[in-house]
């Protein structure tokens, strides 16, 4: 494929997470016209203050949170993908989401039993207990993760003894669930549901802000992520320090995961597909191309995923988790149905 | 390009295995050899004697247990990762399971230890990979996807890649495992090849006996008991170490061609009159079938092979002409009648 070709690609995907940005702004339960919209944005003060908290308290936070929330997912997807040589990776697959919901189970269940308050009628204290407990509970699995890499050898060893932290979490999260009040394993639940309309006001500033450094830190990944996707040895070879590199990229999708986590609740699917989506557009390896690619998809596919949670009929009663699954996982299988036919086609 | 061989590898009292905890397991030990540039050395021995483990030791991927590897007049514990990797070029056994990425991609990576951060190829970089492509003539696979192409086509790419990283000393781990026979012979012949054309010291670890005998320089002849024996194929056949390294029943190391054959029982014998292909053939058809045949065997029936400006072949008894036959096939039949 030609630079001409990708350069219209990328055009395409970019202005499709202007238009569904958007959409994301204009469409709702409430119908607000587009002049208002564009005047409240432009700093008008003119139209209802109704329209104006409507517009920049709730849909811009949320818009910008599942723009950014989908760009940092999907780098961290591929990334997962390229280390462990797995298509099936995804940030989830270290048990790194599992950490945070552990923490925040601990949180949101133990808060109940020990403190005599729900956490769940706290309000803002309580979403800021819930970030902070889902970026340590994500952190502290990541750093056994990365400790683990410095000892064991093999990629699957680690991706082994990651799922085994998972399980182990989600264990000692069915225990907390069992001696908890019905009230606080709602709360708990919903957490789980992921959401991107969470973030609010100043949570989101931070949120965006941390995101904004650590996803242009992930690109400086891009020559390592290239030669390990040849095998240990040849990379090696090449002069790759393989422990460093595998230690960076596991610290760097794993932060990525934690924070957006932390923000948003486990949010699945987007980083798992949007890598294999990426490739079978742009039908290369290239990390060059498949990481800007990848952010910029992910945060197309996370927006058009929120619109279409938040449409009028749904009024906002979808989760997120149910509708990046249910829109997103056919249109990836086509996707990649049809490349794999055309391909067996030259093959045999 | 200077005409002489040099030493580009030296082991000094090598010993190589694996160092556990509290117990070491030493595969070879007390090697004292050279590698030389602008020679094919091959590395022959049975699965499990540490072939392996003396390539992963030699290309600095696993620790050495005692002595010393100089390459380049320099101990390889003194290289950085870096200058390894313009150093020796390796490829591995492991298969490169890559998809969506095309041959020239995979080349360009050769390159990885001369370019930038980002790993952007400049204009000699691109020179030299193509280049490398050239030599190793796929140019006509250079577009295709990596993992569309056949196990050869696939070996000569990653060989390709060592080229691209312009290093001095190639190692190669069993090149030709997996491959049919045509394409056995041309990998082979095409490091012979680029080690008088490029100069580089190419070493490699193979099972293909009788190939690597026919064109390596030097071989190196790894077992238990003898530890490492090393010379050029000649030296060995003429010492003996060859028909006493593989030595088993059924298999004769044949002085004569310097090659292994497998050896027959015979149960009867005939002489045999020609010279050139036919009578080769003749003979290698009869000793198949349990008949020593040659000019100097006794036998009352001899046969008359002719050479390649004759048709067929004749079956005499004293000077008289019993039996002819057009093909092989027929003049083993009609053997078995006259005898």
């Amino acid at each position: 494929m030609n630079r001409g070709k990708y350069t219209i690609l990328i055009l395409v995907i970019t202005v499709s997470i202007i238009v569904f940005l958007l959409l994301n702004l204009l469409l709702g339960s409430v119908s607000i016209p587009f002049g208002s919209v564009w005047n409240i944005l432009t700093g008008g003060e003119d139209d209802p203050v109704a329209w104006q908290n409507i517009i920049l308290k709730s849909r811009l936070p949320q818009a910008l949170t599942a723009l950014v929330a989908g760009a940092g997912l999907s780098i961290s997807g591929l990334q997962m993908q390229t280390i462990f040589r797995n298509p099936l990776a995804g940030p989830s697959v270290l048990g790194i989401s599992s950490g945070a919901s552990l923490g925040v189970a601990f949180v949101v269940l133990l808060s109940g039993q020990l403190g005599g308050v729900a956490l769940s009628r706290l309000g803002f204290i309580g979403e800021v207990a819930l970030s902070i407990a889902a970026v340590v509970g994500a952190l502290s699995v990541m750093g056994l993760i990365v400790l683990a890499s410095r000892k064991v050898a093999g990629s699957v060893t680690l991706l082994i003894i990651g799922v085994m932290i998972g399980y182990i979490a989600n264990a000692v999260i069915g225990v907390l669930k069992f001696f908890s009040v019905e009230e606080d394993i709602k709360a708990y639940v919903i957490w789980g549901l992921g959401s991107f309309a969470r973030v609010s006001g100043n949570q989101m500033m931070l949120f965006v802000t941390i995101m904004a450094v650590i996803i242009p830190l992930s690109f400086l990944l891009i020559k390592p992520l290239n030669l390990l996707m040849l095998g240990d040895g040849y990379a090696r070879n090449l002069g790759l320090n393989i422990n460093r590199a595998r230690m960076w990229v596991i610290t760097s999708a794993g932060v990525l995961t934690a924070i957006v986590t932390a923000y948003c609740g486990p949010i699945i699917f987007l980083g798992l597909a949007v890598p294999h989506l990426c490739r079978a557009i742009f039908q290369t390896s290239d990390h060059r191309v498949l990481m800007p690619t990848a952010m910029l998809v992910g945060a197309s596919l996370a927006l058009l995923c929120n619109l279409i949670a938040r449409l009028p009929g749904f009024e906002g009663a979808l989760p997120v988790n149910s509708v990046t699954a249910l829109v997103g996982a056919p249109v990836v299988a086509s996707v990649l149905f049809k490349k794999r036919k055309r391909k067996d086609a030259i093959e045999f | 390009m200077e005409d002489k061989k040099q030493a580009t590898i030296r082991l000094k009292n090598l010993a190589i295995g694996y160092k556990a905890k509290n117990n070491t397991k030493v595969v070879a030990s007390g090697l004292c050899t050279e590698i030389n540039s602008k020679e094919l050395t091959c590395l022959l021995g049975a699965n499990g004697v540490g072939k392996s483990t003396l390539l992963r030791t030699l290309s600095a991927f696993q620790p050495k247990i005692e002595g010393e590897i100089d390459i380049m007049n320099r101990e390889i514990g003194t290289y950085s990762d870096k200058e390894l990797s313009r150093t020796i070029g390796v490829v591995l056994t492991e298969k490169c399971d890559v998809r969506n990425m095309t041959a020239r991609e995979l080349i360009e990576m050769g390159r990885s230890p001369y370019t930038g951060f980002w790993g952007t190829l400049h204009g000699e970089d691109r020179k030299i990979v193509e280049q490398s492509i050239a030599l190793v003539k796929i140019e006509n696979l250079a577009d295709r996807m990596v993992h569309t192409l056949s196990d050869g086509e696939r070996q000569k790419v990653m060989i390709a890649k060592a080229l691209a990283q312009q290093t001095p000393v190639i190692f190669l781990d069993e090149p030709t495992a997996f491959l049919d026979f045509p394409s056995k012979v041309e990998i082979m012949q095409l490091l012979h090849q680029l080690t008088r054309e490029t100069g580089k010291t190419i070493f490699l670890s193979t099972h293909d006996l009788e190939l690597a005998l026919q064109i390596a320089d030097k071989i190196w002849l790894m077992d238990r008991q003898h530890g490492i024996t090393i010379g050029t194929p000649e030296d060995l056949a003429l010492e003996g170490h060859l028909s006493g390294f593989f030595a088993r029943k059924g298999i004769v190391f044949d002085m004569e061609t310097g090659l292994f054959r497998v050896e027959n029982q015979y149960s009867s014998q005939v002489r045999l009159v020609g010279h050139g292909q036919k009578y080769a053939m003749v003979r290698k058809a009869l000793q198949r079938n349990g008949i020593l045949a040659n000019r100097n065997v006794v036998s009352d029936i001899y046969v008359e092979t002719g050479d390649l400006t004759t048709s067929g072949f004749k079956i005499c008894r004293e000077e008289e002409v019993i039996a002819e036959a057009k093909t092989i096939e027929e003049l083993l039949g009609q053997l078995k009648e006259n005898s």
